[in-house]
């Protein structure tokens, strides 16, 4: 007999939770200058004077936390629309999410566009609309199907979103001068080496709400498991939990690309592997995934950051070299 | 009891698919929608279900219009088991049995001990409480349309009520679509006594649509004859299965008798009706 939800609730966070704090703690300390955790939080040297502070707090924790915003939410957000267009497939990058979020962050970069809402600087705010636009397109399409995207479709939208996206994002770097055209292509690739907290906190409010209305929508994906028609039936308001799924799941990809760029293939890894361990119960599967998906990007950027070190390689291209292979596989065991 | 008066509907830019059904499905019925494909059935039935509005016309439970109804109110009283269920993900038995308890919890309330039992009484009435753990994905059709029915009586709290002797009657309503249709042969009859014994126990209302008359005729007490969007005729099966109204109906001729050993009205299709059906 399975334990009852409350316990495995519970064991799976307790579980995910010190795995993603081991992985928050211990990733500033590894990298190319070796330093002491006893040494950065102590308090009798002044920062100033503190090598291994300066290094642990300006330098990683900075890097290390912008893993864990932003691989928790592309995980979160893939199990999201993986639940909502009922296919496993289906992520913020194989969709076109993330490129569409891209985008929207590249025209505010190369054309110096600010935002600020209620007085806080809204940085994210063009990666949402560009992830807006975008999820509006698969949107439609999932509407045109009421039984949900099949695979074929499913990865040719988002083949041709790609695409899409990706001549307008050329297009756009046409318009940047030469050292931001360096610098975007680094973020293109998929990169947190932000060293500074500010795209975090100012990412935030957006992570925040997208969380909120994740909790709300784990059994509401549960009943879309079954289809539209039978969760209707159970009494779930289908077109409040689709709009309330793409607009939150458009928030969290939009957070996580202003942070780190069109990172790929967390959103299918994690939740994927996570599914293994829990079951498909998406009470479990999302906050386990969010969790899991922090420690595996940080993982991954501490890969990233050494592996040909001192040459840092942009995280994108680990978790591709990852992602990649996996979702092969999974399109092969598919059918 | 559950009523459509007068009831149409028509798909966006389609000619109607009903043009004024008037029905109902009394407390502890047992009513068979019968009609050929593309006679609406499906529709009457996700009409029924509030799954879609009427154009005109009411659906009403206990004389109340079902768009004035809470969704959630709706789902406690009623449950839709669709023609065949595909899972996106891979849950187990129990897990899926468990969502027909959904309408019965708040926002962030986890199923407990008691919907549990619930659970386990609902497989149980149907006859597959051993199948408890297995994946969903791994049974074979028959079994996964018991184990939805399981969800259905989860959902009503049908098999709760049955705990409680004293208690006679239950109001729930079990909506059917074509169940047999991805069946074969052992399946469908098993489903039947299933349904069957799950109606004389549990004093539910079942609706059913099928096509196939010897389903409807072994199982149902009263009939509705779907045509082309409006009842052909209605009432008690006895008397509104008969060979003219099988013509209209399918433009086949058939004898109807009384199968010897099972006592049960029997439909003999014979042969195409070679003028148009009237």
């Amino acid at each position: 007999m399975t334990a009852p939800l409350g316990r495995r609730l519970a064991l799976t966070m307790t579980g995910f939770g010190v795995l993603a704090m081991a992985a928050v703690v211990t990733a500033p300390l590894v990298g190319s200058t070796s330093i002491s955790l006893r040494r950065a939080f102590s308090t009798t040297v002044p920062f100033a004077d503190n090598p291994d502070a300066q290094i642990f707090f300006i330098a990683r924790l900075p890097r290390t936390l912008a893993g864990a915003l932003v691989g928790s939410m592309l995980a979160s957000s893939g199990v999201v629309f993986q639940g909502l267009l009922r296919n496993p497939l289906a992520t913020p990058f194989t969709l076109g999410v993330s490129a569409g979020a891209a985008l929207g962050a590249m025209l505010a970069i190369t054309f110096g566009w600010t935002f600020a809402f209620a007085g806080i600087a809204a940085a994210p705010a063009p990666s949402f609309v560009g992830s807006l636009a975008a999820v509006a397109i698969v949107y439609a399409l999932a509407r045109a199907r009421h039984r949900g995207l099949s695979t074929n479709v499913l990865l040719l939208a988002g083949v041709t979103m790609n695409a899409f996206f990706s001549a307008l994002i050329l297009f756009v770097q046409y318009f940047a001068n030469f050292s931001e055209t360096y610098r975007i292509l680094h973020w293109l690739m998929g990169d947190l080496d932000i060293s500074s907290y500010e795209p975090i906190v100012t990412a935030l409010p957006l992570v925040a709400l997208s969380l909120a209305v994740f909790a709300w929508l784990a059994r509401p994906l549960n009943l879309l498991s079954l289809d539209t028609e039978s969760a209707a039936t159970r009494g779930l308001d289908v077109p409040r939990a689709q709009r309330a799924a793409f607009l939150s799941a458009s928030l969290a990809t939009g957070a996580a690309v202003s942070v780190g760029g069109p990172i790929g293939f967390i959103g299918i890894v994690v939740p994927h592997l996570v599914r293994l361990l829990v079951g498909p119960d998406h009470r479990l599967v999302l906050p386990a995934s969010a969790l899991f998906g922090a420690a595996f990007l940080i993982a991954c950027d501490v890969v990233a950051r050494t592996v040909m070190a001192p040459i840092e390689l942009p995280v994108g291209v680990i978790t591709a070299l990852v992602g990649g292979p996996f979702f092969l596989w999974l399109l092969v065991r598919k059918r | 009891m559950l009523r459509a008066s007068d009831v149409v509907f028509a798909y966006r830019g389609r000619r109607p698919v009903l043009r004024g059904v008037s029905m109902e499905v009394p407390e502890s019925g047992f009513v068979g929608i019968l009609g050929p494909n593309g006679s609406g059935k499906t529709t009457l039935l996700r009409t029924l279900a509030g799954a879609v509005r009427p154009a005109s016309g009411r659906v009403t439970l206990d004389e109340v219009d079902l768009g004035d109804i809470s969704r959630q109110v709706i789902a406690r009283r009623m449950a839709v088991v669709p023609q065949e269920t595909h899972l996106a993900f891979d849950y187990s038995v129990i897990e899926v049995v468990l969502m027909g308890r959904y309408p019965h919890l708040s926002t962030f309330e986890i199923e407990g001990p008691e919907d549990l039992a619930i659970a386990r009484s609902a497989l149980a009435a149907t006859g597959t409480l051993e199948l408890e753990h297995r994946a969903f994905d791994t049974l074979s059709g028959g079994e996964k349309q018991r184990v939805i029915i399981a969800s259905a009586l989860a959902q009503i709290n049908a098999v709760h009520l049955k705990v409680d002797a004293r208690d006679a009657s239950n109001d729930g309503i079990l909506l059917l679509d074509e169940p047999t249709a991805a069946l074969d042969l052992a399946y469908q009859l098993e489903l039947a006594a299933v349904l069957r014994s799950l109606q004389e126990r549990l004093q539910i209302a079942i609706a059913i649509s099928t096509h196939d008359l010897n389903f409807a005729a072994g199982l149902c007490r009263t009939l509705v004859l779907l045509k082309d969007g409006e009842v052909l005729a209605s009432g008690s099966t006895d008397d509104v299965l008969t060979p003219d109204r099988i013509r209209a109906l399918y433009g086949v001729e058939a004898d109807v008798m009384r199968h010897p050993s099972t006592g049960r009205l029997t439909i003999v299709p014979l042969r195409r009706t070679v003028e148009t059906p009237a």
